[in-house]
């Protein structure tokens, strides 16, 4: 099925990503997502493009203030005279030494050099205290076949209650390290790091990065992005994850057996 | 005018550290109006020379950048007036023709991106780094921007519409079996 998308469907989608829709809007077009293959890839695009551009402009700032111009912005704060202000010509552009540290680089080693950026949304699933017992003894079968289930990005209840507590308690900005209880002979961890929290009517809201150790992910995506809203004490409802090279059936399963939760 | 403690005129201690701060991030807001890198360096000197001489009608308790970020916006506006005045209106940037580089990353693509991103109109482009790149909220932007907030929206959904076109038109020509798997 493909619907051509309106106008006002582009509008949801966009305030959907920035966090301005009501819980009730939130909702319904959640469902609209999960439902409408169009406006799931519409999602998915939108999404992850907005990932990308705000990596990338998270590296330029540091990028990117010479020191002169450095200087003239203190001397003006300080109140001395600064130069003249400057004519430029396209000569001197093309002149003036440029120092761009990643011009050349991935601005996201989650996505930035892979090829096929697939991002899938999963949304709908409620993680908290609860859903921990009942799904510990499912992952303890095996310690291989729990050691890739830990590093998963979906159906994993333990990462979920890690995600949960950390969105709970840690500041954005700061990375939390965790293991997941499986025994890893690398005591190589998973950081999740909560990037930017914002209130969207009488919830807040924060979006996550999760990176799984480099050496452990040789099927699985290596980090992904997601976002989640506080629903109650310790309990943070997934709004969606955006997991590079996850397929849509991961998502939909995902979907299917957390809804019932 | 009386020098204050940190020996400075007029500009207190805490307000002169948080401006200069500020510069960073003023300056790619500066960057994503003018798509000129050294446009941008004068529109930012220009903000930060009415900053200081307006400092006194900044309201303690209400947000630097914001205050900042909407004389950038203003001084923008003006400078635009006046070169049109002076029939000079064309930037480098606008100058060229807008080539976005080959990619086959499905519009996710860094490159690719920044080019698409200079592309887009300048309000859309000005609402897009409020919202994505520096966070603000829609009514936050809205101030800025001196628009209302339906209005930022509506500018934020048509850049990422663009944006998103702009993917579809690549994968027709790029690797289309991989950019619609798991999406269709």
């Amino acid at each position: 099925m493909s619907t051509k998308l309106e106008d006002q469907d582009y509008n949801l989608l966009s305030a959907y990503i920035d966090g301005e829709l009501s819980p009730t809007e939130c909702r319904e077009l959640e469902d609209r997502i999960a439902k409408c293959p169009a406006m799931t890839r519409q999602f998915n695009i939108m999404a992850g493009q907005s990932v990308v551009l705000r990596n990338q402009a998270e590296r330029l700032l540091t990028d990117r203030v010479y020191p002169e111009l450095a200087q003239d912005i203190e001397d003006i704060l300080d109140q001395k005279k600064t130069s003249a202000k400057r004519f430029v010509e396209k000569s001197d552009i093309d002149a003036r030494p440029r120092v761009v540290a990643n011009n050349n680089t991935p601005i996201w080693t989650g996505i930035g050099a892979a090829a096929a950026v697939l991002l899938a949304f999963v949304g709908g699933n409620w993680f908290n205290a609860e859903m921990l017992d009942a799904d510990v003894e499912t992952a303890s079968t095996g310690t291989n076949v729990a050691l890739a289930a830990s590093y998963s990005p979906l159906n994993n209840p333990l990462l979920d209650e890690e995600i949960s507590l950390t969105l709970e308690r840690t500041l954005s900005g700061d990375i939390r390290q965790v293991s997941l209880g499986v025994e890893d002979t690398t005591s190589e961890t998973i950081s999740i790091e909560p990037l930017r929290t914002f209130r969207q009517d009488e919830r807040f809201c924060r979006e996550y990065q999760v990176t799984f150790p480099s050496s452990a992910t040789t099927t699985n995506a290596d980090n992904f992005y997601g976002r989640a809203c506080r629903t109650g004490e310790g309990k943070w409802e997934t709004i969606y994850r955006l997991i590079p090279g996850a397929k849509l059936s991961d998502a939909e399963s995902e979907l299917k057996t957390k809804q019932k939760l | 005018m009386p020098a204050n403690m940190n020996g400075t005129f007029g500009l207190d201690t805490a307000l002169r550290q948080e401006l200069a701060e500020l510069l960073p991030r003023a300056l790619r807001f500066a960057r994503s109006l003018t798509r000129d890198a050294v446009a941008a360096e004068d529109l930012v000197q220009t903000a930060y020379a009415k900053a200081v001489e307006r400092i006194a009608q900044f309201e303690k308790g209400t947000r630097l950048d914001s205050w900042l970020y909407r004389i950038i916006q203003t001084s923008w506006i003006d400078e635009k007036r006046r070169d049109q005045r002076h029939g000079n209106v064309v930037s480098f940037e606008d100058a060229r023709e807008s080539v976005f580089p080959g990619q086959a990353h499905g519009g996710t693509d860094r490159m690719f991106l920044q080019a698409a991103l200079a592309s887009l109109a300048e309000e859309q482009r000005a609402a897009l780094t409020l919202v994505l790149i520096e966070g603000y909220s829609y009514r936050e932007a809205g101030e800025i921007l001196g628009v209302p907030d339906g209005t930022v929206m509506s500018r934020v959904a048509r850049a990422r519409k663009t944006l998103a076109a702009l993917h579809d038109d690549d994968g027709k020509t790029t690797d289309k079996d991989s950019i619609q798997r798991g999406s269709s």
